[in-house]
């Protein structure tokens, strides 16, 4: 039984900063190489013929390995698309990402599964299931390896 | 190898709310814990072991099952902390099945809790996202919900004014459960469609909220359970399925919900259920939106897939329905995400229990109650009645 | 999700314990022992290399009253070590003596002597930076199964017994010098059984620290002063060998020492019979204790 007024709870405010250093691994480093010198977007697949994006070593569909390296996109189709209204706080930079921003799920061609990225997009009448999109990349000084080095989505005919 | 019969005997949570400034998180796990054993008069010596839910990241402590020691009761005890997302409530219920069936445990206590309010959710859910792959892009729960709303909105033709009818029916729900978190006795579709966007099509009355609570049961084997409840909830069922690794890899995600129907056919399949919407008298559904319930009744095959719009607009899982859905008001009307999925199941064993007050559904033989996280995880259970043979 | 690919396990069953790979074991064979499951894969992994371990481990303490401390698992373990040195008599060159014959017999570190523990950099007295296992990263991964399945197979197996575990008291709520929960763990995974402690061929001690595994050594009944250290450090040939592949000192990380362990028991039972206790440690100071027993039939 609290025998106080929550207006008088003591809250104690902490912060919590955890430094990591990942490392990406083979499928990762050679992704993000050709992502960012070539401006390559590259998928791995298995015998089976499952093509995925983000290339890994098992294909957990099949448990086969995924050996082979096959080139998929710059162009795609939306699996799933929204616009978001409510400020959320960019991992990457700590600062909110200014909305509305347009934020979805693309299947490159060629791929068999999707990625979530920024679309160029803020009306929900113009984006939608199965529309064309194209990646559109940061110049080649401005990327470092990673998928911000795509800037977003533009919708295409 | 043949499993012992379980069942849950007893069920406690807390009032979850938005802020539960008034305790600690081990007092408020404590709290959820005394009422469960306190219901049928249990001793905590009587435990044998425990077996604890909640994301670690939430309120920023490691270990913190270790941490709770005392308020689990579980020194000198087995504890076994489980990390599934927001799923893991579910986890930890079938967990305490296994123990309590694999016969090396006859009487388990099974916790979960969260103290949003102590930490950044937001900012913990981003560790959700693939450091190497994913987390540059993340836009947070809503976004990804609103995604996969998008895919199933395509798939189904579901319109926004069915999922508004969902989201009513859960408040309206939950005001007949006073653990609840929304109590909105108002709410109409027309607030609903009025309420602003998060990401579109989600108004932020399809949303579940953001809650601090606990929920706890205690999972008996057979003999125990019959001296413990006059109506043990049984388990028939319990089953897990866990999609791929990356978020975007299940391709309709949500539309197909490829880790509910493999844990629906696991399940089905050890609970002998071949007709969903009639084998089942309730339904505790895991839906963190409203649009999900009805994407999740499909692929339960409650409904035909493309038929949640149907199943909401000729109120089938009303209160008076057939297959009432949710009476507690499900995660829509309350969301400590460790505690979430358990307060399913616990719902699920309160319904089949007889012991769910104003929202009990009459003559409850056979429940569902399902649990869902991390990268569309499935847990799913079957309670009964009937002790299984 | 990082390993459901990997491991197998997409649109399998499976399920995550947040402690030493041994409590996975535990839940791992009631899934078995239970029918619903026939053959299972039970993983355990870390990377300490991409983390910084006093950030963590400073998160594990008491938000309220001790992180305005700063302190994280060695100051804790500064504290038990003085303790337990002080009960028990022994003291840093026994520790060391533990540690030059874990690295005398693993097969990823280089070896040190006990000069080279006793001059190393000292990190919260009496600790010195060699006293405890360097983090590393590591995986393991056992196959269980049940018995039919064994046979069905055409293999052979080393018999999951069973086992125990306790949660132990916080680390300022508890004797820090004694491990009880872990004598109370073993007591009754062996009662269960009906085993003599005498008729254990290996036994696997797992915590982080040299004098902790002293320590939990202790609570087992493995002895005290001089004949606990040389059960540890002496490789003597004397029945139930601790640690005989190095354990955790030797080369493994947090959450997998118990599981490797466990790996290394197996390899050991399968060839040349035997019975194993396998014991694995969690939290502040070794907390909570989990044991495994296992049997080979040869």
């Amino acid at each position: 039984m609290s025998s106080f007024a929550p207006e008088d709870a003591i809250r104690l405010e902490q912060q919590i900063t955890l430094q990591y250093r990942f490392a990406a691994g083979h499928h990762a480093t050679r992704f993000f190489a050709a992502l960012k010198d070539e401006g390559r977007i590259l998928a791995t697949r298995d015998a089976e013929g499952n093509v995925m994006m983000p290339p890994r070593p098992v294909c957990g569909l099949s448990g086969l390995p995924m050996d082979e390296w096959v080139e998929v996109g710059p162009q795609g189709r939306l699996a799933g698309a929204t616009v978001v209204y409510v400020p959320f706080i960019d991992p990457m930079t700590g600062v909110q990402r200014p909305v509305p921003y347009g934020f979805g799920l693309i299947q490159f061609d060629g791929a068999d599964t999707n990625i979530y990225h920024l679309l160029a997009e803020t009306d929900p009448a113009k984006i939608g299931v199965g529309k064309r999109v194209e990646a559109v990349f940061k110049p080649r000084e401005e990327r470092v390896g990673s998928l911000a080095d795509i800037r977003h989505f533009r919708l295409i005919d | 190898m043949t499993a012992v019969p379980a069942a849950i005997v007893a069920t406690g949570q807390t009032k979850h709310a938005s802020r539960r400034l008034d305790v600690s998180m081990a007092e408020m796990a404590r709290e959820a814990i005394d009422r469960c054993l306190g219901a049928r008069g249990l001793a905590f010596d009587e435990i044998d072991a425990v077996v604890a839910g909640n994301m670690e990241m939430f309120e920023g402590i490691y270990l913190v099952d270790q941490f709770f020691i005392d308020a689990l009761g579980a020194l000198g005890k087995p504890l076994f902390k489980l990390n599934t997302g927001g799923t893991v409530g579910a986890s930890v219920a079938v967990a305490c099945y296994h123990l309590v069936a694999s016969g090396r445990y006859r009487t388990i206590l099974g916790v979960g809790f969260e103290k949003q309010s102590d930490g950044s959710t937001q900012a913990a859910i981003t560790t959700v996202g693939d450091p190497i792959w994913e987390r540059a892009v993340m836009a947070g729960a809503i976004g990804n919900f609103a995604t996969m709303a998008s895919t199933y909105i395509h798939e189904s033709g579901v319109t926004e004014l069915q999922a508004a009818k969902v989201a009513v029916k859960a408040r309206l729900n939950a005001c007949r459960n006073p653990y609840a978190h929304l109590h909105l006795p108002d709410i109409t579709v027309e607030q609903v469609l009025e309420s602003e966007y998060l990401a579109h099509p989600i108004h932020r009355l399809d949303m579940c909220p953001s809650s601090d609570g606990a929920c706890a049961i205690v999972m008996a084997a057979e003999s125990e359970a019959e001296r413990l409840a006059e109506h043990p909830a049984w388990v028939h069922a319990a089953a897990t399925a866990h999609d791929q690794q990356y978020m975007g890899d299940s391709p309709k995600r949500l539309a197909v919900m490829r880790s509910l129907r493999a844990a629906a056919a696991k399940g089905y399949r050890q609970a002998g259920i071949s007709d969903p919407f009639h084998d089942f008298d309730v339904a505790e559904i895991y839906e963190p939106a409203s649009y999900a319930e009805l994407a999740m009744c499909e692929n339960l095959g409650i409904c035909e897939m493309g038929g949640g719009g149907r199943l909401i607009d000729e109120g089938l899982t009303q209160m008076d329905g057939p297959l009432p859905v949710n009476p507690s008001g499900g995660v829509l009307s309350a969301n400590p995400v460790g505690a979430t999925a358990l307060i399913r199941v616990a719902e699920a064993a309160l319904q089949v229990m007889g012991e769910a007050g104003d929202h009990q559904v009459d003559g409850v033989r056979r429940a569902l109650a399902t649990g869902y996280g991390g990268n569309a995880w499935t847990d799913l259970m079957v309670l009964s009645r009937e002790r299984p043979s | 999700m990082a390993v459901n690919e990997v491991a197998g396990g997409t649109l399998g069953s499976e399920a995550k314990v947040a402690a030493d790979g041994v409590m996975a074991l535990l839940y791992a064979i009631a899934r078995v022992q239970d029918g619903d499951q026939h053959l299972n894969l039970v993983v355990a992994h870390s990377k300490e290399s991409q983390a910084d371990p006093h950030g963590i481990e400073l998160a594990g303490f008491d938000p309220y009253y001790e992180r305005a401390l700063d302190p994280d698992d060695t100051v804790a373990a500064g504290l038990q070590a003085g303790l337990y040195y002080a009960r028990s008599g022994l003291g840093p060159a026994d520790a060391a003596r533990v540690v030059a014959a874990a690295r005398a017999r693993s097969e990823v570190l280089d070896d040190v002597t006990v000069e080279d523990v006793l001059a190393s950099a000292p990190t919260c007295d009496p600790l010195r930076e060699l006293d405890r296992a360097p983090r590393m990263d590591a995986a393991t991964a056992l196959v269980i199964c049940d018995e039919s399945t064994m046979r069905a197979r055409d293999r052979s197996g080393v018999r999951l017994v069973g086992g125990a575990a306790r949660a132990g008291a916080w680390w300022t709520a508890r004797d820090l010098a004694r491990a009880d929960e872990a004598r109370d763990a073993a007591d009754e995974a062996l009662a269960l059984e009906g085993w003599e402690p005498s008729s254990l061929t290996r036994i696997e001690i797992n915590a982080p620290f040299a004098f902790q595994q002293l320590l939990i050594g202790e609570a087992l009944g493995l002895g005290d002063g001089e004949s606990l250290v040389r059960r540890l450090a002496g490789g003597d040939g004397t029945a139930g060998r601790v640690n005989a592949d190095g354990g955790w000192l030797a080369g493994s990380a947090t959450s997998v020492a118990g599981l490797a362990a466990c790996g290394h028991a197996v390899a050991e039972l399968r060839d040349r019979g035997g019975r194993a206790l396998i014991h694995g440690a969690t939290g502040i100071c070794a907390q909570s204790h989990a044991i495994a027993l296992l049997e080979g039939v040869a």
